[in-house]
């Protein structure tokens, strides 16, 4: 779908601004747009399904993913220098067709606070499919504290894979 | 006024190019497996799942490096079937680790993921319509499978694709025309129709169709060392594709398959040296493809 500025006979580009995509609670979206010469803006509403449609895609409007969450991670990678949190991976994210079902075993599986990713190993979990990663994430850290490590670094992936006979 | 393919891109989210990039990604990814090999047949129940195993563990007895993926995303069995439920997703430089049995068969199976009393939902914000979008999110799914995992330099990749004749052709379509097709039927007159029409539907796309196989052809009895009749003996039906193997029945196959070991190790049955005839086999047709 592209918009035209009739006016200007131009097409519309999506605005370079914070809130340029508002998903809202309602499966709603919000995607604003404006004319590179007159800066006329418009604002594309979308229902439910329409949302849906793009999410079913696995597509990123605007450079970020419905949700926001790919976007989340993204700006917590860029933020990592060194040593970092655990990449910030939602499991209620909408790629991810399980997320209801991993976000009741992480529960089960007692989440303890999240432990600390270096760089290296959150650049690793980013190359993962989406979907897999909230379990995977769980996983390894539950791996980790059970070995009595403080961080997952790429040495500790590396040991889990070969526990695991990879 | 300006019309649509007037305007290049779509105003700034550049979703065909974001298409084109995961496609190219696959095929980069994919780019050091030799063969794709798809395990399909339009019937649910005629074994596709465990006939995919043991060929993959006759594959592997030969020499070749081999990794199973488990395409059923809303019932994955192969990670039962592999002893794999308990195997964790680990990152790697390249992308996703594909867990390993013992004997050094690869197989990606959400049945890893997701233990077996959960069932597997599909999120819509679209209230109670989720079954409208599955489709799309299955193969977004797949797709993004497909692109995020490190399959490294592979002889052959075994695809075991879900149930439905129009799956077969959709997979067909999905995997691209480098991907050659295996379909398996059962003797029964039911199976061999919807199988049929597998083979219609994919004799109208490029890939290869290898051949079919009739599993459970007949039951191998242990007392006598004979195999029997397991179903009426029906007309076979003209598919005109030839006929790879015709697999017995063996009540050790059950067995082993949940223990999570291939039948393929036990060369003295029947059907172990059918599994092992139809890898040669395979392995011939595939090495004769251009």
């Amino acid at each position: 779908m592209k918009f035209l500025c009739v006016e200007c006979n131009e097409p519309m580009k999506l605005i370079k601004k914070e809130a340029a995509v508002v998903p809202s609670d309602k499966g709603s979206l919000t995607v604003r747009f404006e004319c590179p010469s007159c800066l006329y803006e418009i604002a594309m509403l979308t229902n439910p399904f329409e949302t849906q449609l793009v999410t079913s895609l696995g597509v990123r409007i605007g450079g970020q993913t419905v949700e926001g969450s790919t976007a989340k991670l993204e700006d917590s990678m860029q933020a990592l220098s060194g040593t970092a949190s655990a990449p910030q991976v939602s499991v209620n994210m909408g790629k991810c067709p399980f997320s209801k079902d991993i976000q009741k075993m992480i529960s089960a599986a007692g989440d303890a606070a999240a432990m600390p990713w270096t760089s290296q190993a959150a650049v690793r979990m980013e190359k993962m499919p989406e979907f897999v990663r909230p379990m995977a994430r769980s996983g390894i850290e539950k791996y980790a504290r059970d070995k009595g490590f403080s961080e997952i670094n790429e040495a500790v992936l590396d040991e889990a894979k070969n526990v695991f006979g990879m | 006024m300006k019309t649509y393919f007037d305007i290049a891109g779509d105003g700034g989210s550049q979703i065909v190019d974001q298409v084109v990039d995961i496609q190219e990604k696959i095929r980069h990814k994919l780019s050091r497996v030799k063969h794709r090999l798809a395990i399909a047949s339009g019937k649910g129940g005629v074994g596709k799942s465990t006939l995919a195993m043991q060929l993959a563990a006759a594959l592997r007895q030969r020499g070749k490096t081999v990794t199973l993926l488990d395409a059923d995303l809303n019932g994955p069995s192969l990670a039962h079937m592999a002893g794999l439920q308990e195997s964790l997703f680990i990152p790697g430089p390249a992308g996703l680790h594909v867990p390993k049995t013992k004997d050094g068969i690869g197989v990606l199976s959400l049945g890893s993921m997701v233990s077996e009393d959960q069932a597997i939902d599909f999120e819509s914000v679209a209230p109670s319509e989720s079954f409208t979008w599955r489709a799309t999110r299955e193969f977004t799914t797949f797709r993004d499978l497909l692109a995020g995992t490190d399959w490294g330099t592979l002889d052959y990749l075994v695809i075991d694709l879900p149930p439905g004749a129009h799956k077969c052709y959709e997979f067909a379509q999905f995997l691209g025309s480098e991907t050659a097709f295996v379909l398996v039927t059962l003797p029964s007159d039911v199976s061999q129709g919807v199988v049929r029409r597998s083979v219609s539907a994919l004799k109208k796309l490029k890939n290869p169709l290898l051949g079919y196989v009739e599993n459970m052809s007949g039951y191998y009895c242990a007392d006598c060392g004979k195999v029997k009749p397991l179903f009426p003996q029906n007309t076979r039906m003209n598919f005109d594709i030839p006929l790879l193997a015709s697999l017995p029945f063996d009540p050790r196959l059950a067995t082993l398959c949940d223990q999570g070991q291939p039948l393929a190790y036990l060369f003295d049955s029947p059907a172990a040296q059918a599994i092992h005839a139809l890898a040669e086999n395979i392995e011939k047709r595939m090495e004769a493809q251009p």
